[in-house]
């Protein structure tokens, strides 16, 4: 009853007109980013984050959450209809959600990836509702060692999930840790490795760093390939699945939304994760394996399913703990922050109408989505038709906008430049980028655990593993770690035994 | 070369010269943690880290997966964005946002599309409409403040 009056209060809130058109705008800009190659969603809130210092903070949340959720949806579109992922969460889609467009079936692909989009994003809707609270009131017994812990355990796990080499993501989070250094420390008021930079002693401006990893990087990177893109030409009908697509991707689509959901509450878990998870499991699943790849719509239908499903299980960490399990919600948290807003245990207790008011906007967001990508599918294949040469410069634009406006300096617009060019030679060189804006979000947090748990033990490390809570996260952080080196021992194993025979 | 072996020891290097400005800055004690003892610890694990890379990458026979062959001609106009964007970064503050935006946008279209004659005009076109339209919406709508340089617009 207490979370029904709480939900019944929340849409009071999300059906404000302001509310209700910063959440229209939220979702419209996430298809719209979603559709289009080339900026995902954590370039978009970056983009957007200087206009949410404009507006209330319960606004400026539903918008940037709207683009977030709003992205998984449009993303499928370009999978099935182009066969490039518009997110890297859409990119299973294009496997058989491109091959059933090619067999004259793209209605029905884009209708189970709608359809699946919100029935996966409702189940995490509740599921954010039934876990955030109770997390955030166990949270609240959290001191420094713990929090120490988690953003240890979280870093781990962020590597462990990485895509590439376990040891460049953790090289990009240790580089991470360090850039969070910069600035005046927060204990002593010193500058500190500002290297005679003026610009540097008010630390690094987190949105130009992210635009620069996440908008000037995938432009440079986008200027290598300039191909145009084959649209599908032809009509798309069928939008509403037939009743043997609903029975064949039913169980696709609940599981979907369940992997979806506790991977996104995992750090570094999040849409992409779960979207290849869930792929993985429908075809092990499956009693027709042989068809995937070749046009089958539980293929579809599972990770689009996951991949929103994700959603509402990524804002967990966030609201109930204050940290942030990837980097589009490292975005959030720092619109937040700017907002004056704390999130962590005390958010929900502290900004009820916040919380609430967000989760039934996400309700309302999803309605909108549904409506936005089936009867208004024409309109983003004509969106898709752009040519990537007349958007690359007005991205550049936006993100010039966008790291010039928050203080109003254009030194951070060299910080975004730099971080621009890093990012690029870093993908270049085999680097991802997300552990390291991640670390450079929670690089205070950790320090200033650290820091203070090291004064309550008077130096010893060992209060981390000797109380309860922190131990055990530090045991799970190790049994990570140490995760990552099994295969390494397997194959020198496998080496030997080659080498005895 | 292996990319691996070189950005193994770059991150070396970076390594040693964040540990060498942290002793600069003081790193306290375990009892007191000073200012630079939490970058202190990072770097020093970056350090191990870019070794063990060094020496994965020197015992490793694969060279790293090649990342796509890209020709002198991409770069070529890759490190023009780039340089676009550093003179506009010192410009616009001086020339303001409106000109420094347009001249801007003007270059990138005409990088980005065929540089012919007719496309020209296009591009200037193109940017004026642009920086108008953002000048709208984020000066007017959104009251962000740009710089109006010296001439004042």
């Amino acid at each position: 009853m207490d979370i029904l009056h709480s939900l019944g209060q929340g849409f009071f809130v999300a059906f404000q007109l302001n509310h209700l058109i910063f959440c229209a705008i939220g979702v419209l800009i996430g298809t719209l980013v979603g559709v289009l190659p080339g900026i995902g969603p954590t370039g978009a809130m970056a983009l957007l984050l200087p206009i949410t210092f404009r507006i209330d903070p319960a606004s400026s949340l539903i918008m940037l959450c709207g683009i977030w959720y709003g992205c998984q949806y449009g993303g499928s579109t370009t999978s099935i209809l182009v066969n490039i992922p518009g997110e890297a969460s859409s990119v299973v889609s294009c496997i058989d959600g491109y091959q059933m467009a090619r067999k004259g079936k793209a209605g029905p692909a884009l209708g189970i990836a709608a359809w699946g989009s919100f029935i996966a994003g409702t189940i995490s809707i509740i599921g954010l509702m039934m876990v955030a609270a109770p997390l955030a009131r166990a949270a609240l017994s959290f001191g420094a060692p713990e929090y120490f812990a988690v953003v240890c355990a979280a870093m781990m796990i962020v590597t462990y999930l990485a895509q590439g080499s376990i040891l460049k993501a953790l090289i990009m989070v240790l580089l991470g840790f360090f850039l969070s250094t910069i600035g005046l420390d927060m204990f002593t008021g010193l500058p500190r490795f500002t290297f005679g930079v003026d610009g540097l002693e008010d630390s690094i401006s987190m949105a130009a760093m992210a635009m620069g990893l996440f908008g000037v990087s995938e432009v440079l990177e986008n200027i290598e390939d300039f191909a145009t893109r084959e649209v599908y030409t032809k009509r798309i009908s069928h939008l509403y699945p037939s009743y043997a697509d609903w029975m064949a991707s039913k169980f696709a689509i609940l599981r979907g939304s369940i992997i979806g959901f506790f991977l996104g509450v995992l750090p570094g878990g999040g849409a992409t994760v779960s979207s290849f998870v869930s792929y993985a499991v429908e075809k092990k699943v499956s009693k027709h394996p042989e068809e995937f790849g070749k046009g089958a719509i539980q293929g579809v239908a599972g990770p689009e399913s996951a991949n929103n499903g994700a959603t509402g299980g990524s804002l967990i960490p966030l609201l109930s703990l204050g940290l942030p399990a990837n980097v589009s919600m490292a975005m959030l948290y720092s619109a937040l922050i700017v907002q004056g807003i704390r999130p962590g245990p005390f958010f929900i207790s502290s900004h009820p109408d916040l919380f609430w008011g967000l989760i039934a906007s996400m309700y309302i967001g999803n309605i909108l989505l549904l409506i936005l990508n089936l009867p208004l599918i024409g309109l983003w294949v004509q969106v898709l038709k752009i040519p990537p040469k007349m958007l690359l410069p007005l991205i550049l634009l936006f993100c010039v906008i966008g790291a010039y406006s928050i203080d109003n300096r254009a030194f951070d617009l060299h910080v975004m430049i730099f971080f621009g060019v890093l990012g690029y030679v870093g993908k270049k060189f085999g680097y991802e980028m997300a552990p390291l804006l991640l670390a450079y979000v929670l690089g205070p947090l950790l320090e200033n655990s650290l820091r203070q748990a090291l004064l309550m033990s008077r130096g010893s490390f060992l209060i981390f593993f000797s109380r309860p809570i922190s131990g055990t996260i530090m045991a799970i952080a190790l049994l990570v770690l140490l995760s990552n080196l099994v295969p390494f021992f397997k194959k020198r194993r496998e080496q030997y035994e080659t080498f005895k025979e | 070369m292996n990319r691996d072996f070189l950005s193994s020891l770059f991150w070396f290097l970076v390594s040693i010269v964040i540990c060498i400005q942290s002793f600069h800055l003081g790193i306290g004690t375990a009892r007191n943690p000073g200012t630079a003892y939490f970058a202190l610890l990072s770097a020093g694990m970056l350090g191990i880290l870019s070794l063990a890379l060094f020496f994965k990458a020197l015992f490793s026979k694969r060279r790293t997966a090649d990342q796509g062959s890209v020709s002198t001609r991409t770069y070529a106009r890759g490190a023009f964005v780039v340089a676009s964007l550093v003179v506009y970064a010192i410009v616009m503050p001086i020339a303001g946002y409106l000109i420094a935006t347009f001249l801007l946008l003007s270059l990138l279209f005409w990088v980005f599309n065929p540089r012919k004659i007719s496309w020209l005009l296009s591009s200037v076109a193109f940017s004026i409409l642009a920086t108008a339209a953002s000048y709208c919406i984020f000066a007017k709508l959104l009251h962000c403040q740009f710089p109006t340089g010296y001439f004042g617009v």
